[in-house]
């Protein structure tokens, strides 16, 4: 369910973040709701969460950075992105390794197909195979197009600030 | 619920082309297949990673965003729709590793690629085996003990179910090994006939192995000389110790089954309620046996069918289909008959009461010598029909025949008749002869293996009348199934094979003849 700004002014210690381990320490208590729109960015650099749908009686999360990062000052987590970005970057990389690894396939089997030509050879089954061979050519043609298709929905939607 | 039949391919396709290069094509696509499917896995787990991403709580707004409203410091992808591509490629590259692999199968089972080598593993396999058998039967007893504990597990490893069966069907690949090394080893005759020959040029009586070699005798430079090492390296390694022993025991058992059976054979045309259709394809041919020998069709009595027919020039040629074995003590065809059309020797094959009949019968019909005939017949049918073709090849000129489960490796049919074969793995008849069939292009082997449901494939042939369990793989519906199955295979042997028994039958139906037999 997502909450509106006008819910949030109603109830705003439903944003309250309710946890107090020191992950959150430092996170000073929200006392205002956001002034711009929720889609807009936040430029004051004093808070970084997911306020996209925030979460309903929960604490919002500040991104998990790893290494150097997560023990850097309060001032560098506002130039941080979200975490989804990793996980995003992550998965366009599985993406983009799968399509290449079958693009690889797809040339692996064509010169296999091409390597040879049945249609020399006397006996039914050499002439039944040789046009499946054809039609998997074009298979293969099809295959490849809907890989590129797949390879443009990797390009990640959203900024990193 | 019913059983399968796969099917082996054995022939000799040298003479169509280069072989090797098909087999190595061949190997290329099913390598193709298997980088086909390992990109199918990747595929297949892509989506699971992705929603482990998107789904571990760390941003609320990749779990539930959608790609259309991106705010600011937020990042997604169009994760719905690149599920559905991971499936669809994971689909695709299946279809090609299906299809790939479809193809790389059905070459090598067309072209019998893999045949000779196949053959050759295990033949060695079986002549080691027998040899064992007959250095130590006693050795050989205990381990074929173990067989009953094992193979429980073996059938229900491959085919998810243990019967009585399984027994024969899981030791098929060794079981001419273990008839010739045990008929040999029962009966005293020698690993081979001719190696006994061997023994006794070298001064032993009996025609056994020794079980105490005296190299020194053996390696002696005046008894090598009086061999022939290459017939002696050929005869270690023949086939027909199993057809041996039933020549002996034949000797030993003729006169009782004279005493029984009676000498006397009254041979008389009869007319049945249905008559055999002229067999247009080898399919019809087995078609035709199954109805002169099945319970419910046969006109009791063994039967055989011969057909006269005509071409454009009146030339005349025949077919003769041969009944199976049946249960009349007064028959010509009873069981018993199977050991003597098991000899080695011609004439005793000859002179069986089986053989006897049909050429009664051939020549009351009207068969003249040097007249074409076409010889079909399975099980003990197949063993009358290798018999005539072997032992009157001179008589008539017998241009095709066509067998199921029938053990006539050892016959010596002469290398212009075709001979189109159909055996069983599991079924013990073809395997009495202890020997694989020669392979060579006029004689073509269908080498068919059961199987049910769960062991089935895409190119399996379900069998007519079976059940749920596996049996034993010897009726008719087995063989013609098997048949049938190298038919669908499309291959170059089977197809020659097709065409030449099509053109020895090519002649216009004149008559159907059927004849029974009595002995007195």
């Amino acid at each position: 369910m997502h909450m509106t700004q006008d819910d949030a002014m109603e109830h705003p210690s439903s944003l309250k973040p309710q946890l107090t381990s020191p992950l959150f320490a430092e996170t000073p208590p929200l006392t205002q709701p956001p002034s711009q729109s929720q889609s807009s960015s936040r430029d004051d650099g004093a808070l970084q969460f997911c306020d996209i749908p925030p979460l309903p009686t929960g604490p919002t999360l500040r991104p998990i950075v790893s290494g150097t990062m997560a023990l850097a000052p309060a001032a560098a987590f506002s130039a941080a992105p979200c975490i989804c970005h990793r996980f995003v970057e992550m998965d366009a990389a599985l993406i983009t390794r799968h399509v290449q690894g079958s693009q690889v396939a797809l040339r692996t089997i064509t010169d296999a197909i091409n390597a040879y030509t049945l249609l020399q050879w006397q006996g039914s089954a050499a002439q039944t195979c040789q046009s499946k061979l054809e039609s998997m050519r074009q298979l293969i043609a099809g295959i490849d197009d809907e890989l590129t298709v797949t390879m443009r929905m990797t390009t990640i939607r959203g900024q990193r600030r | 619920m019913t059983q399968y039949v796969d099917t082996k391919i054995r022939a000799n396709l040298t003479y169509l082309g280069d072989l090797e290069a098909l087999r190595n094509y061949a190997a290329q696509l099913e390598s193709a297949s298997r980088e086909a499917t390992q990109i199918v896995q990747g595929w297949r787990t892509a989506p699971d990673t992705m929603r482990y991403h998107r789904n571990n709580g760390m941003c609320s707004f990749l779990t539930a965003g959608a790609p259309s409203v991106t705010p600011a410091e937020h990042a997604t992808l169009p994760y719905d729709a690149l599920y559905g591509q991971c499936l669809t490629h994971a689909d695709q590259f299946t279809m090609l590793a299906t299809t790939l692999h479809g193809v790389s199968d059905s070459l090598v089972k067309a072209y019998s690629l893999y045949s000779q080598t196949e053959q050759t593993a295990r033949r060695v396999v079986n002549e080691i085996l027998e040899a064992g058998i007959a250095l130590s039967p006693t050795t050989a007893l205990y381990g074929l003990a173990a067989v009953p504990l094992l193979t429980p597990i073996i059938g229900l490893a491959r085919h998810g179910e243990f019967t009585p069966v399984s027994y024969t069907n899981e030791t098929a690949w060794i079981s001419d090994g273990l008839v010739a090394g045990f008929t040999s080893a029962l009966t005293g005759a020698a690993i081979s006939t001719s190696l006994g020959k061997l023994f006794t040029t070298l001064g032993k009586s009996k025609a056994k192995l020794p079980k105490n070699i005296d190299w020194e005798k053996y390696l002696d430079s005046t008894n090598l000389k009086k061999l022939d090492l290459a017939q002696v390296f050929k005869n270690l390694f023949a086939t027909d110790e199993s057809n041996a022993t039933f020549h002996k025991a034949a000797t030993l058992t003729a006169p009782l089954t004279s005493m029984v059976h009676g000498e006397g054979l009254d041979v008389y045309a009869i007319t049945p309620h249905a008559a055999l259709p002229k067999p247009e394809s080898i399919a019809q041919a087995y078609a035709n046996v199954d109805a002169l020998t099945a319970d419910s069709t046969s006109p009791g009595y063994a039967t055989v069918c011969i057909q006269k027919l005509a071409d454009a020039n009146g030339k005349r040629s025949w077919i003769v289909t041969l009944p199976d074995s049946d249960n009349h003590l007064d028959s010509p065809c009873a069981a018993s008959q199977t050991m003597q059309l098991m000899s080695d020797s011609s004439r005793q094959r000859l002179d069986s009461t089986a053989v006897t009949f049909v050429r009664k019968a051939m020549q009351d019909a009207g068969v003249k010598n040097g007249d074409s005939v076409v010889l079909i017949g399975a099980s003990q049918g197949g063993l009358v029909a290798a018999s005539l073709a072997s032992g009157l090849k001179g008589t008539y000129s017998f241009t095709h025949v066509v067998t199921a489960s029938a053990p006539i490796a050892n016959h010596e049919i002469p290398g212009n008749t075709f001979v189109t074969s159909v055996e069983m793995e599991g079924d013990l008849m073809p395997n009495l002869d202890g020997a694989q069939n020669p392979v060579r292009e006029s004689w073509l082997t269908v080498q068919g293996t059961a199987t049910n449901e769960a062991g089935a494939t895409d190119t399996s042939t379900p069998v007519a009348g079976t059940g749920s369990k596996l049996e034993r793989p010897h009726g008719m519906n087995y063989q013609r199934a098997a048949w049938e199955n190298a038919v669908q295979a499309g291959s170059p042997a089977v197809e020659e094979h097709e065409a030449h028994f099509k053109q020895a039958t090519s002649g216009k139906l004149v008559s159907t003849m059927y004849y029974q037999g009595r002995l007195q």
